[in-house]
């Protein structure tokens, strides 16, 4: 956020505060201020009455030292006189404009006769040094008749006066008192508006506080989901909103992390767990194995002695049987590695069909089609074909009179290499089948299981991904085709 | 907070405008247009509709001349009359109502101080030096006597009522009288005959009831002022006498123009007493102007019948437009 002088929270706090008290002085000064000048008003109407007055007054005083001084000619009541001649003198009012105003006219005229009553005053005072009795005489008359005059000339104003103002009073007290109203009113609006002012401020600043609360209660609760909190115009809240907002974000990553790696370890412990069983698994079989090479050693042996015999004895072909047996035993004994080249199992299963050729002269024809290139070219899991086709002489020429056949192909198929172990025999149940291509877990996997169920396991155990790596291809009375096909461009998935 | 703010603004706004209204009221001393002279206006102490037209024709013409101007009444003695020497007036109007010989002294102590003086309404005396305005008086009995003369050949019995809420009119009867003379010949003339009311509007009833019980062949009346024309005409149709005296009135109130519309009365005579206070203060201010201005400014007298009452009306109501 920009950060400004009018976006600081301190500014903010500092323009509110002394705004409203700014608004509040401002107030009451022009209340003041009204209240003076109406007064000033009241008084300005009374204050031309009073100096009219005073006036009036000095001049009632001017009367007796003027009186004593005509009798007595004393220069106590003369310097008297000469002092409050110039007292009402400087009075007077020197008019620059003659005013318009009746009243006002009249009071210039009262100040006019005043004016010349000192003149005549003085000239009295002259005539009296002269003695000339006749003329301060009549002076004195014609004064006397002037400050009649004057005198009812200022009751005349005050009158005309108090009339005018009595008209304007009703006027000026309906007028006075609608100011008063509208400056009630004005006060309370005011008021009103720095009440709303000061509320509206404490909450600009207070609201990003309450939603800082209440973000931190949520977090508190876990929920790390709820929208960032808004920007608002201080830029100082605005930082902590900002740092509150990131610091949220940081946590709920954080936390995030923390799960996944959780999971992560819950994965790889169940790997291990899993792995720990294959490997007991493995174990096993291997100590099955050797526990079965017990005995075809001994056999082997056996087998072995018993060739020696029929060669001494000139026993050709039960030499021959014996021999291929004994191959075959052999080829299973030393069958060490989960794969094995194709050539290795087709080594094997040519020994099988030798016996099973002696076993089953009459009834049982066995073909073998392997492309010869093929032999050393590919991988395959150890011992997989010979239980098909042992599978297929133990099951699938029960109760037959026809004559059997099992057919051995290997081939490749585009990218994959096709296994296929096909007889024409009774044909195997879809349930069976179904049963049959059920994978077993790993570790739910019996290492006891043998025959077909096995190579079945051991092919979904090399292959995962690919859920058709064995189809078993049946109908009621038209034998069973076996297929295992293998991906060439993979390799052999071997977990450990 | 802004509804407030708006209403705080609004009183705020009415408050400033009333104080100022208030204190605009307040006259001040100082004017942009300030008067160059200063004007007095003497008048009688009687409180008619006559001389409160004066007034208000030389309030007038003190606006026009930008003169101010100060009103006062004349007491019988001519005490306020002798104060106009000291009041600092730039020059004096006065209608006299008091005997001539104070009014003449007091006018000549105005002189010996120069200040400008012109006589309203009421001359004193031919010979004297001061300015008169207002209408003639023997032009006024002359049109009066012309009217009669038009609708009565002989055996004119009439009665002139004068008054003292018109106080000229009575000081110049003679002048009034002889101009009726003059208008009428003597021989048609069987006789005339003066009264006088006094301030009372109702003094003209008492005044026309005592005609008419000592006078039985009385045929004509002539009213000096306004009030006096119409209670003496309300006295008249009372006593059931309309037709039998015609009436000749004065002033141009909207019930005598009533009267003569509905042959109440014959004619009214009509002086312009506005037009006479705004002569008196242009003299005035053209004797500050100059020192000269005419010796005699006729505002001249009119007489409304019911032949001309209509364009009379009519000219009245275009003036005040």
């Amino acid at each position: 956020m920009k950060r400004g002088m009018q976006n600081s929270f301190r500014i903010q706090m500092l323009v509110s505060f002394f705004g409203v008290l700014l608004i509040l002085v401002v107030s009451a000064s022009y209340i003041l201020y009204s209240t003076i000048k109406i007064q000033e008003l009241v008084n300005k109407n009374f204050e031309k009455q009073r100096y009219v007055k005073e006036v009036q007054s000095e001049l009632g005083d001017f009367q007796k030292p003027f009186l004593e001084y005509l009798s007595s000619k004393s220069s106590d009541a003369l310097s008297q006189l000469l002092i409050l001649s110039q007292k009402i003198h400087g009075m007077l009012p020197s008019y620059t404009y003659t005013p318009v105003d009746p009243i006002d006219l009249s009071e210039k005229e009262v100040y006019s006769l005043v004016n010349s009553y000192l003149d005549l005053a003085d000239i009295a005072i002259d005539e009296k040094r002269g003695m000339n009795i006749e003329s301060y005489t009549n002076l004195y008359n014609q004064m006397q008749q002037l400050l009649d005059y004057i005198n009812q000339e200022i009751e005349s104003i005050s009158s005309s006066r108090y009339s005018d103002q009595l008209a304007g009073y009703e006027v000026f007290i309906t007028n006075s008192r609608n100011i008063q109203l509208w400056n009630l009113l004005f006060i309370i609006f005011i008021s009103l508006f720095s009440f709303i002012l000061i509320i509206y401020s404490v909450d600009k600043i207070n609201e990003p506080m309450v939603n800082l609360s209440r973000m931190a209660t949520e977090i508190s609760a876990g929920n790390f989901e709820s929208d960032d909190i808004g920007m608002t115009s201080l830029y100082e809240i605005d930082r902590v909103v900002d740092a509150f907002n990131r610091m949220k974000r940081d946590i709920h990553t954080y936390i995030e992390e923390i799960k996944w790696q959780r999971n992560v370890e819950q994965e790889y412990m169940q790997e291990r767990v899993k792995n720990m069983r294959m490997e007991e698994m493995i174990r096993r079989m291997e100590l099955y194995t050797l526990q079965a090479q017990m005995n075809p050693h001994f056999l082997f042996n056996t087998l072995n002695t018993g060739l020696q015999l029929a060669i001494v004895e000139g026993a050709e072909r039960t030499g021959e049987y014996m021999e291929h047996l004994a191959k075959l035993f052999r080829h299973n004994l030393h069958q060490q590695n989960v794969l094995v080249r194709l050539r290795h199992e087709i080594e094997g299963l040519e020994s099988y069909f030798y016996i099973l050729g002696v076993r089953f002269p009459k009834n049982l024809d066995l073909v073998l089609d392997c492309p010869p290139d093929l032999l050393d070219q590919y991988t395959i899991p150890s011992y997989i074909l010979q239980p098909l086709v042992e599978n297929c002489v133990v099951h699938a020429f029960k109760e037959t009179d026809q004559r059997n056949s099992i057919v051995v192909r290997i081939f490749l198929e585009n990218k994959w290499l096709i296994l296929s172990v096909a007889d024409n025999g009774v044909g195997m149940p879809q349930d069976r089948i179904d049963a049959l291509l059920y994978p077993v877990p790993v570790d739910k996997f019996h290492s006891k299981v043998m025959g077909l169920e096995n190579v079945i396991q051991r092919l979904y155990f090399f292959f995962p991904e690919d859920p058709e790596v064995v189809v078993i291809k049946s109908s009621g009375g038209n034998g069973t085709d076996i297929r295992i096909r293998i991906d060439t461009g993979k390799t052999l998935c071997i977990p450990y | 907070m802004i509804a407030s703010g708006i209403l705080a603004l609004f009183s705020l706004c009415v408050s400033v405008y009333l104080v100022r209204n208030l204190l605009q009221k307040v006259p001040s001393n100082e004017t942009h247009n300030t008067p160059v002279h200063h004007f007095s206006l003497y008048i009688p102490n009687t409180r008619n509709t006559f001389f409160s037209e004066i007034v208000i024709g030389a309030r007038r013409a003190a606006v026009d001349c930008n003169a101010a101007l100060s009103v006062h009444t004349l007491d019988q003695s001519g005490t306020g009359l002798s104060m106009a020497e000291w009041i600092g007036a730039d020059g004096i109007a006065v209608c006299p109502d008091i005997d001539d010989s104070i009014t003449k002294n007091r006018l000549e102590e105005l002189r010996k101080k120069s200040i400008p003086v012109v006589l309203v309404n009421h001359n004193i005396q031919a010979n004297q030096p001061w300015p008169f305005i207002g209408t003639n008086n023997y032009d006024f009995g002359k049109k009066v006597g012309s009217f009669i003369h038009t609708w009565r050949a002989a055996g004119i019995h009439l009665a002139v009522i004068y008054s003292d809420k018109n106080p000229s009119m009575y000081a110049e009867r003679e002048l009034v009288e002889m101009g009726i003379r003059v208008a009428v010949n003597d021989h048609t003339l069987t006789s005339a005959s003066g009264y006088r009311t006094d301030i009372s509007l109702r003094a003209a009833e008492q005044v026309v009831y005592r005609l008419i019980r000592s006078q039985g062949d009385l045929n004509t009346i002539i009213f000096t002022d306004t009030n006096d024309t119409l209670a003496g005409t309300q006295a008249l149709i009372d006593l059931n006498f309309v037709g039998r005296i015609q009436i000749i009135g004065f002033g141009s109130d909207p019930e005598i123009l009533d009267y003569i519309k509905k042959g109440v009365i014959s004619g009214t005579l009509v002086v312009n007493p506005q037009n006479i206070g705004y002569q008196a203060i242009l003299s005035l201010a053209e004797l500050c102007k100059s020192g000269y201005t005419s010796n005699s400014v006729d505002t001249g007298i009119s007489l409304v019948t019911a032949e001309n009452l209509e364009s009379y009306e009519s000219k009245e109501k275009k003036d005040r437009l």
